[in-house]
């Protein structure tokens, strides 16, 4: 069957495309050329007025695992039904919300893709089981490694890189997961052996090694199984003042090797200013523009209610005090990793959280390619995903931000250079940032454009001069070329996929872990492997 | 969850239950929630496994589908439970639902008929969950406590060795090459007979034993870490010596030892101790928890709750203290996906619609009886560890059952509700 859709504006800028009135074409499922004329057109859609974008891309937000369900299983007083009102994105029942409210929810801004950034390996067959309960979204995940006793035990003891390679290749196959994520490199660990605090080139207590150490022999591991996302890194020191440091360190320590640093907002705190905490936002933001080996997500913090969701447990544990409500769950986990949560409330009036919203912005502000900087909220860290058309509008709209701004602690105006950044986001620079950026960066060929070739998600959205009204509410999304929603309606429901790596490396590691597994887990090899990831749940 | 007219938003998807194929080198035990592996060739040592298998079924009534007491045909069973559904406002869903397959489909079904879903078991993990959600809690996985810990503190009494038979191997003993572990010592911490505590100790076990009522325990360990540490080196009290010395504290146990009213406060303040503890130690708790801990999983990523849950579409009420119970028009669906469910469980007395392996001739016959397969034995199923940290696709290899040949509970759910549905 061929779909048309005419009369709107393609905005679509990965091939240089320019912002036109153009039709585009889905059949079985994908974008196609221009058909011959005297082909016969089946569904046809005018949609004069429109701009269509290809399915945004989530590439970092928490949506499935054991701490998210920890999450929401904390946090149950918070599920109340709001009432609606059209004019504003109405809040979600949680934080965290269960996989039906979140499938659906994201696919009313127009998401089809969501990636959860931090899967701890044995925990790892829960995640996909739960992301395959999210309806209509294309789903993966990236492994967290990097604070394993079995990886830190062969780092100390000098084991050959290609080893490393072979463990990363066998983890990332076993656990079918699309990329590697590094969490606080050695400091979960070492928060197990009561140390509370390791910097980049602290020793570990008992394995004797360093996060530099971590880092660059796994950042050498990915570039060498060609994964094509980079490390993804959650650097040491997470909401210290005076971390840029931690951070500048931990983009040395991979020594030019390809890197992302992960909700970087949180990790670009000076200690300067009336308070001893400042932004360094530009530090950062020089050495992402000076290098395209580099990347960021911002996280950015967005006013109110929220939980904080992390594998950071030396961190977490340290801010514990701050919980609002104050409970808090911390768990060591299966000799991998851990996690903390911890409730929290962002408040517009607080010197700290008002600095922290305005760093996030400095950051996608400065950094000058809409390639290298990529629209998150570390959901629910920052905020709930719900706020992605607010933040929109912060980027698109300078007055906007500003009126915000002069809402702020007065000290903030000392220490943040946000007013004198009057850059305004475009309209393809903001379908990069969601779209095309994230699909490159995770090396998804077929998502985040509108070529033929590509898979036929495509939302569209009627023009407004309010940023978020346009991006919170779409008037159709298509999925595989299925039209399934439309102004406010679900009309049925899609197939989906679980996207994950498949890197080539020696399989005979398998050997040299099965004798050592049992010393670690409780559960065998064969159990913890995940033979296939059952993702097409038709929803 | 409504849009903006105010109507309720109908489930616009279609909820299609999988089925696992692992391809497993060992057969994995379902009986507890510690999911012990073993060889197919090799009968795994288990009292509880011992127990079930031996268990005289001499008594079951003949698994065959039945209306009002009479064998019918699987079809009209199916038929004539989707009458009672249809006809009735509400439904009210209990049993052993121990599989995410069939949590699924329970929520699944109860979502397109309006259902109160409340499976047996929660009863003992509501007395954790609800200390959880008003303080929360520190705790560690089985694999962490196994690899790590120097000191492990198990409270309770014999009855959690008997839930859990095999947890001196998979737990208590150190790993083979453990060199991290100079030492681990158990503290077998309240009335243990001295029977348990040979065993323990013939297993290898280094065991110190403190009788203590378990009610008092947690007011006993902030009295005994009190002290500050060098008191608490010198002092003549040896518990509060092990607990300063110890690298890697873990205490274990499960709310099933817990019966005193209130046991969520005792939890809680349990979690409390942790905590203050760990401002100067490295300490944490592992609670075992029983069979339900794959529905509360399950339940909480899809509602955003653990259980006792009020489902009508993919609109969600929270019960935890069960106060939307109601008598009145409903149907009482009890599901059974396992043989080991309780006999006398008071959700099987009033059932309307029973879906089980088996039927006793104790239990008062339902309206509809329509028999299943078991998860986990006459299929792969998935499950949750007791520490709900790890699921695991297991399959038992060594029985030969006789309930292979009926449908999977998930299959029988998938069929019904469809007349009343959205």
């Amino acid at each position: 069957m061929l779909t048309r859709l005419t009369g709107a504006q393609l905005c679509d800028p990965q091939f240089g495309t320019p912002t036109e009135v153009r039709d585009l074409y889905l059949e079985n499922g994908t974008v196609v050329a221009t058909p011959d004329k005297g082909r016969r057109v089946d569904h046809e859609y005018k949609l004069d007025g429109r701009v269509l974008m290809a399915g945004a891309i989530d590439m970092h937000t928490h949506i499935g695992g054991g701490k998210v369900n920890l999450a929401r299983l904390l946090l149950p007083e918070r599920a109340r039904i709001e009432k609606t009102d059209e004019s504003i994105i109405r809040p979600l029942s949680s934080p965290v919300p269960g996989t039906w409210e979140t499938g659906r929810r994201y696919l009313e801004m127009g998401y089809t893709t969501c990636f959860e950034p931090a899967i701890l390996p044995a925990n790892a067959r829960h995640a996909h089981l739960e992301m395959a309960d999210i309806p209509w979204l294309d789903t993966g995940g990236y492994l967290m490694l990097g604070n394993e006793d079995l990886l830190l035990e062969w780092i100390s003891k000098g084991v050959p890189q290609r080893q490393i390679n072979d463990y990363v290749g066998w983890m990332l196959t076993a656990h079918r997961c699309l990329a590697v994520k590094v969490v606080n490199a050695g400091g979960i660990n070492a928060f197990k052996f009561n140390q509370r605090f390791l910097d980049v080139d602290d020793v570990h207590p008992e394995y004797r090694i360093t996060p530099r150490q971590i880092l660059c022999t796994l950042a050498e591991a990915i570039d060498t199984l060609g994964i094509a996302h980079p490390l993804h890194v959650h650097c040491s020191n997470l909401g210290v003042p005076g971390n840029i440091a931690s951070t500048l360190a931990t983009i040395g320590a991979v020594e030019g090797r390809r890197l992302h640093i992960t909700h970087a907002q949180f990790h670009c705190y000076g200690k300067d200013g009336p308070h001893g905490f400042s932004s360094a936002a530009n530090q950062l933001a020089d050495r992402v523009n000076s290098s395209k080996q580099l990347s960021i997500d911002v996280g950015q913090v967005l006013f109110g209610q929220t939980v904080t969701i992390s594998g950071d447990t030396m961190h977490q544990f340290a801010h514990r005090k701050l919980a609002r409500p104050r409970k808090t769950i911390f768990q060591d986990l299966e000799c991998q990793a851990g996690c903390g949560v911890l409730p929290f409330r962002y408040r517009q009036s607080q010197y700290v959280h008002g600095l922290q919203w305005a760093i996030g912005l400095e950051l996608f502000l400065l950094v000058k390619s809409p390639y290298q900087v990529f629209l998150t909220t570390d959901h629910p860290n920052g905020a709930p995903f719900t706020g992605y058309p607010h933040l929109i509008r912060l980027l698109m709209d300078y007055d906007f931000r500003m009126s915000i701004f002069e809402q702020l602690h007065p000290d903030i105006k000392a220490t943040s250079q946000l007013p004198s950044l009057r850059r305004e986001y475009t309209l393809e620079e903001i379908a990069i940032l969601t779209r095309n950026g994230p699909a490159q960066i995770l090396g998804l060929s077929t998502q985040g454009h509108l070529q033929p070739g590509a898979s036929g998600d495509v939302v569209v959205y009627k023009q407004d001069s309010n940023q978020e009204s346009m991006f919170a509410r779409p008037e159709m999304v298509f999925r595989r070329g299925k039209l399934i929603y439309r102004n406010g309606e679900f009309l049925e429901g899609c197939d989906k996929v679980s996207f994950e790596a498949t890197p080539n490396f020696d399989t005979s590691i398998e050997r040299e872990l099965e004798k050592i597994w049992a010393n670690f887990y409780c559960q065998s090899m064969s159990a913890t492997k995940i033979g296939a990831v059952n993702a097409t749940q038709r929803y | 969850m409504q849009n903006a007219q105010g109507k309720r938003l109908r489930l616009a998807f279609e909820i299609r239950i999988y089925y696992p194929q692992p391809k497993l080198a060992v057969a994995i035990c379902t009986y507890c929630s510690l999911l012990c592996e073993f060889h197919p060739s090799e009968p795994l040592a288990c009292s509880l496994r011992s127990k079930i298998l031996s268990r005289d079924s001499s008594e079951d009534v003949v698994p065959v589908p039945r209306i009002d007491g009479h064998e019918t045909t699987f079809d009209e069973a199916i038929s004539f439970a989707n009458q009672l559904l249809a006809d009735r406002n509400r439904s009210h869903i209990s049993g052993a639902i121990r599989s995410v397959e069939a949590a699924r489909a329970v929520l699944a079904l109860a979502s397109r008929v309006g259902a109160y879903v409340d499976p047996t078991g929660s009863d003992d993990a509501f007395k954790t969950i609800l200390a959880i959600q008003r303080q929360g809690m520190m705790t560690a996985s089985m694999s962490e406590v196994r690899f790590r810990s120097d000191c492990i503190v198990l409270i309770g009494d014999d009855r959690l060795l008997q839930s859990f038979p095999r947890l001196i191997e998979i737990l208590l003993q150190r790993p083979k090459s453990s060199p991290q572990i100079a030492r681990r010592r158990i503290i077998a911490l309240g009335p243990w007979t001295s029977e348990v505590v040979a065993r323990l100790r013939n297993a290898g076990l280094d065991v110190s034993t403190i009788d203590i009522q378990v009610l008092s325990i947690p007011q006993s360990l902030f009295q005994w870490s009190r002290c500050n540490e060098e008191s608490m080196t010198k002092s003549s009290n040896l518990v509060s010596r092990w607990l300063c010395e110890a690298r890697y504290l873990s205490l274990v146990w499960s709310a099933t030892i817990i019966d005193q009213p209130q046991a969520d406060l005792w939890v809680e303040r349990l979690f409390q101790w942790i905590v203050q503890r760990n401002n100067s130690h490295r300490c944490v708790g592992l609670p075992l928890s029983g069979g339900y801990v794959t529905f509360q999983q399950v339940c909480t990523w899809i509602t955003g709750f653990p259980g006792r849950v009020l489902v009508d579409g993919d609109a969600f009420t929270y019960d935890p203290y069960r106060n939307l119970l109601s008598d009145q028009a409903i149907v009482r669906l009890h599901i059974d996906e396992t043989t080991i469910a309780d006999e006398s469980a008071a959700g099987r007395q009033q059932s309307t619609i029973v879906i089980a392996p088996k039927l006793h001739e104790r239990n008062p016959m339902p309206r509809v009886f329509i028999p299943c397969s078991v998860a986990g034995i006459d299929q792969p199923a998935t499950f949750f560890r007791a520490d709900a940290a790890v699921a695991i696709e297991a399959m038992d290899c060594q029985l030969n059952s006789s309930t292979k040949r009926f449908m999977s509970v998930p299959a029988i759910l998938e069929r019904l509700g469809v007349a009343k549905g959205c």
